[in-house]
């Protein structure tokens, strides 16, 4: 079995534990628990025949009030990177973030998300803002960690893009 | 006489020393938490921390490489959650010290602090959230002060204009009532205008679905180009400007995916702009035609739509302007008098009604899709209803 960790980052309030409370448990609540510093889980899943333990590493969104803690993200093999698609502001933050990330571990595999799918009527972000996010691979997706639309999907995903051998 | 044993028990803390092989030997008694995370650690008296806390891997290694930097003590973990061997969830925070050059490691848990922290967390968001939506609200009445603005000036400048042509001593008496009947048309219009604006800054609670959009409801696009271009006709004619009307959508009326009243004033918007830019004896046309689009996602569907082109024969628009052309209302003056809200509530309308507006020039990147080598074309994108 392999082991991978896994950050989840973002704003706060873009959904980061909603996800991976979706994706471990299969839950979902409408409540918000702000999350204080880091909340550890685990999951295993099989991704083409391998047998893949992730540990999924869900960081207190970035505000003016905290700052992620780069020590965080050692010995991460690929991250999540979250937006609500009904705040603007959470593309800034998430560009904000990739950057930071980029200087510390470039190249490394992420997914960008835009969650909250289901919000339509409030959906503001257009997808042609996040064209050309990064020049590291990466794939965009939307989720809902509400209905569970692309969950299980963007964490097959990154578990497949960490599969793959890469150049140091 | 009190021991560390007593102290750790009496914090919910326990603590650790690193050993020469990488593991790590308690000191003193093992609370009942910690064994939901190392079970063996009574018998044994020493473990792996980094293996037992999946966070501690991490901070373990940060410790060393930060007591390698002169003047460094000690080192906080920060507050962090993680669930034990029988999937219980727990509050943590570590501190790392260095004693007699020998790494401690100290784990407590805070289950009171970290709600504390919590707490003040969550009120700070939920502030936060408070004054993004407060800007909202700001620009969202910003956009209205201008609505009005912008579309009441649009009757008055169409009054004005029947005005004028009224004062002509030779104009029979036949073309005179039909300019009172066009001032008073305008005047009704202005009034529909108030209403309809007020009715967009109700948008953010009552969004526009085409589910909802009834048969009835869905405005008639041939009709709406046809009843703002009579409206424009006498100001056009006052400026020697030709307006012409080029439908290529067949005699059937096409129904669209629209709010009649609003797509009325984003025709109106448009006619007015290329009036604005237009030099006297020149042309100002009005395309209609068909469009039928792949839009290769969700099901693969073939898209039927309605393309609405105003073209104008004025300075045209550069590069730089037809990208912040729809953005936001800025101001005019920064558009060369191009844009403003006018443009911009267009884009608004559009996008709530899942079509587009773009802007091509023979200055832009699009320019090759010009229709004509100078001016400025605004075509309009709706869905068919």
């Amino acid at each position: 079995m392999v082991q991978f960790k896994i950050c989840m980052i973002g704003a706060y309030r873009v959904g980061k534990t909603s996800l991976v409370e979706r994706f471990v448990r299969s839950l979902y609540s409408d409540e918000y628990h702000t999350t204080i510093g880091v909340k550890i889980d685990k999951k295993s899943m099989t991704v083409q025949g391998v047998d893949a333990k992730l540990m999924i590493w869900d960081i207190a969104g970035e505000d003016e009030f905290y700052t992620v803690n780069n020590n965080y993200l050692r010995g991460m093999a690929g991250y999540f990177l979250v937006m609500d698609g009904t705040r603007i502001v959470t593309l800034d933050m998430a560009r904000k973030l990739h950057k930071r990330v980029e200087l510390l571990k470039p190249g490394i595999p992420f997914v960008l998300i835009a969650n909250k799918a289901d919000m339509t009527d409030e959906w503001i972000l257009d997808d042609k803002e996040v064209e050309n996010f990064s020049t590291s691979p990466y794939r965009f997706l939307k989720t809902s960690a509400k209905s569970g639309e692309n969950v299980e999907e963007a964490f097959t995903f990154l578990v497949e893009e960490m599969m793959q051998p890469r150049s140091k | 006489m009190v021991t560390l044993a007593d102290i750790n028990e009496q914090l919910d803390t326990v603590t650790f020393v690193e050993l020469a092989t990488g593991e790590f030997r308690i000191e003193g008694r093992v609370p009942v938490w910690a064994l939901g995370f190392c079970p063996d650690l009574r018998a044994t008296g020493q473990t792996r921390l980094q293996d037992d806390f999946e966070f501690l891997g991490g901070f373990i290694e940060q410790a060393h490489e930060e007591f390698l930097e002169p003047g460094e003590t000690r080192i906080g973990s920060g507050p962090w959650t993680e669930r034990d061997l029988n999937d219980v969830e727990h509050n943590l925070s570590a501190l790392a010290v260095i004693v007699k050059n020998q790494l401690v490691i100290q784990i407590s848990a805070i289950p009171e602090e970290l709600r504390y922290h919590q707490r003040i967390f969550q009120k700070a968001r939920e502030y936060s959230l408070d004054f993004e939506q407060s800007i909202r609200d700001k620009e969202q009445r910003e956009v209205l002060l201008h609505a009005i603005v912008h579309d009441l000036s649009q009757p008055l400048t169409m009054i004005d204009g029947a005005l004028h042509l009224s004062e002509d001593p030779t104009l029979p008496r036949e073309e005179k009532l039909k300019l009172d009947q066009l001032m008073e048309t305008q005047i009704d219009s202005a009034q529909n205008m108030i209403r309809s604006i007020l009715e967009i800054s109700l948008w953010e609670h009552k969004r526009f679905s085409i589910h909802d959009l009834k048969a009835a409801e869905a405005p008639g696009v041939t009709e709406c180009v046809k009843t703002a271009i009579a409206n424009f006709e006498p100001v056009f004619k006052q400026e020697n400007i030709q307006l012409e009307l080029l439908n290529h959508l067949g005699a059937s009326e096409q129904q669209v995916v629209a709010e009649e009243d609003q797509l009325r004033r984003v025709l109106s918007n448009l006619l007015e702009n290329a009036l604005r830019f237009s030099p006297p004896g020149s042309k100002v046309s009005v395309l209609m035609e068909d469009s039928r689009v792949d839009t290769t996602s969700p099901a693969e569907k073939m898209v039927d739509q309605v393309v609405i082109t105003v073209s104008d024969q004025g300075p045209g628009v550069s590069e730089s302007l037809a990208e912040s052309l729809f953005q936001r209302f800025v101001g005019e003056s920064e558009f060369g008098g191009r844009g403003g809200f006018g443009l911009y509530y267009c884009q608004m309308c559009l996008h709530r009604w899942g079509g587009k507006i773009e802007c091509i020039s023979p200055g832009t990147s699009q320019g090759d899709k010009a229709p004509s080598d100078k001016g400025a074309s605004f075509k309009l994108t709706l869905l068919k209803f």
